[in-house]
């Protein structure tokens, strides 16, 4: 019988020919069998949480290689597809980023595991040249779409601009860009949204800023020379006499609420339409957030007269006709505890993602996150910033945000002014 | 019972090969399970090769690939316990295991195999030194004390509060 044999082919290259590249022949261990070929080691980096990845860049040139390549970056994580990004906004212009990492509750809580949690900060001093220093007010919304997050910065009372900064927090790049429309030199109040447009492989901006009372929604396709449209088509009520907040992206669409108002609205940047979603379930009474759980909205719902939270997953689809599902009842010790007066209703319940174990890993409160696994019906209640305790007192969002190293100017197609 | 004379699927699917480690031990094993490599299913569409010498898996790793395969060639298995069987398959083994496990999923192309082990030891790696890395996977490091020190200053905030290991 004819034997077949099949060798692994690192071997082979090494033996047979000399002209390798000058890591081999620096490194003998190559020839032998422990050597792990360059595509493994690329499948693995991207297992490791993003925070690994960069701090492996110093094991060897080679690694570094394959970590600044642009497709390896352009390439989420997949180990942790979506991971809580904690910003304190300190000063009206410094922010502070944490991302914490992580797919198990041993993860992410600090007591018993290891901190897998990252820290980075940005200024926004100086965005604007003629500032005298005096800021008119912007929501400040922190919004994150594909890696990359960005809110509105200052409008400038010199200038009349409103500043979007954009960065990613995983590298530390940023930068800001200005911006003026045709229509208007002023505005007194402006909310910037981004999204990520499938059809064109394109990042939009939504810009919607206030003037006298009057909306003025525009979207800017990102890309060289391109200009700011005018969207809506006045067939929703677009009063946004109120403060937006609680914004998220999901799916190519944003989602957002009014303080103090129950209806979700929404924009879809491959429809560039706005949609109001007002469902009986969403009663006045219900304190809403709005969260992502597995690549759809998740809208979790709490009144105190419930003693248990509602997870609804909340779709438009394509003819826009709303879907609504039921996803969860989350009845747990702390959730009685509301219900009873026993402990103040602080929870929001925001939904983050599914945990490896099945579990549900949900914003509760400050730094304090919850694990809700629905079969057993248990919670797990856990600070995942250790030593933040001076923090506590900022103003703290929490956004669902995909870690990646993807290079601002490579995702934006776009110069850096 | 299938008869010898028949010809069709259910007769292709009892065919078996052999496949012998580089320590000299035979394996027997399904056809079905062997073409889930894409490698050792190139060789038996060349040819009608009944035995395979793979000269670079030991006896160990070439054992624990084969269970993995048959267990995915099984179709009397539903798709959860198949995956509850690559959770178990991974769980405890050493660094050194995996090393060789994933080498021979390369080697054999066995894509998802390759997948599941490089999760695993991405799971492992995820608190360690970057000199823990180096030693498992023979790296020396060909940076300048000067180089390191500047790839480390200009992603500095990774290096905040890391509490690594190096066992």
């Amino acid at each position: 019988m004819e034997l077949k044999t099949i060798r692994f082919p690192k071997v082979l290259a090494t033996s047979d020919d000399g002209e390798e590249p000058q890591e081999t022949a620096t490194n003998p261990q190559e020839t032998d069998i422990h050597f792990i070929p360059e595509p493994i080691v690329e499948e693995i980096l991207y297992r490791v949480p993003a925070k690994t990845v960069l701090y492996f860049k110093t094991v060897c040139k080679t690694w570094l290689s394959i970590v600044d390549d642009p497709f390896f970056a352009k390439k989420p994580f997949s180990r942790a597809p979506i991971c809580p990004l904690l910003i304190f906004t300190d000063k009206p212009t410094k922010r502070i980023m944490h991302l914490v990492e992580g797919q198990t509750v041993s993860d992410l809580d600090p007591r018993i595991g290891h901190n897998l949690t990252s820290r980075t900060e940005f200024l926004e001093l100086g965005t604007c040249p003629w500032s005298t220093g005096r800021f008119l007010p912007v929501n400040s919304n922190a919004i994150s779409c594909e890696g990359i997050v960005c809110w509105a910065s200052n409008t400038c009372t010199t200038c009349g601009g409103n500043h979007i900064f954009i960065c990613n927090p995983i590298t530390g790049e940023h930068f800001t860009f200005r911006t003026l429309s045709k229509d208007q030199e002023y505005t007194d109040y402006v909310f910037i949204g981004i999204g990520f447009c499938r059809a064109c492989k394109r990042f939009k901006i939504l810009r919607m800023s206030r003037k006298d009372s009057t909306w003025w929604p525009e979207v800017l396709t990102v890309a060289f020379k391109s200009r700011w449209r005018r969207v809506g088509s006045g067939t929703i009520r677009l009063d946004f006499a109120q403060e937006i907040t609680e914004v998220v992206y999901v799916n190519g669409a944003i989602y957002w609420r009014y303080i103090g108002d129950s209806p979700i609205f929404t924009f879809h940047f491959e429809r560039f339409r706005f949609h109001g979603i007002l469902i009986e379930r969403f009663a006045p009474k219900k304190l809403i957030s709005l969260g992502v759980l597995d690549n759809s909205l998740c809208v979790s719902m709490f009144s105190p007269g419930d003693g248990h939270v509602e997870l609804w997953a909340v779709e438009i689809s394509g003819d826009n006709e709303l879907r609504c599902n039921k996803l969860y009842n989350v009845e747990t010790d702390t959730t009685r505890l509301e219900h009873s007066g026993v402990l103040g209703s602080r929870g929001r319940y925001k939904a983050i993602k599914y945990l490896e174990c099945g579990g549900i890993l949900m914003h509760y409160w400050k730094e304090t996150f919850l694990a809700y696994d629905p079969v057993t019906k248990t919670e797990r209640i856990f600070r995942v910033l250790e030593h933040s305790s001076a923090r506590s007192c900022l103003p703290l969002q929490v956004v669902p945000h995909v870690p990646s190293l993807v290079k601002l100017n490579d995702a934006l197609s776009l110069g850096y002014p | 019972m299938v008869t010898t004379d028949e010809k069709g699927p259910l007769t292709a699917k009892k065919k078996s090969v052999i496949i012998r480690s580089c320590d000299g031990d035979e394996f027997l094993v399904s056809e079905s399970a062997a073409v889930l490599s894409t490698s050792l299913k190139k060789i038996l569409e060349e040819k009608e090769d009944r035995l395979i010498h793979l000269s670079d898996i030991d006896n160990k790793t070439l054992a624990m690939v084969i269970a993995y395969l048959s267990t995915h060639a099984d179709d009397g298995l539903s798709d959860d316990l198949k995956r509850s069987f690559d959770q178990e398959f991974v769980s405890g083994k050493e660094f050194d295991v995996l090393k060789y496990l994933v080498l021979a999923t390369d080697t054999l192309q066995v894509t998802c195999l390759c997948y599941t082990v490089a999760k695993k030891m991405a799971d492992i790696m995820k608190n360690k030194l970057v000199e823990w890395v180096r030693r498992e996977f023979d790296i020396q490091n060909d940076y300048t004390p000067e180089a390191e020190a500047e790839i480390r200053r200009l992603d500095a905030w990774a290096w905040d509060d890391r509490q690594l290991e190096d066992d």
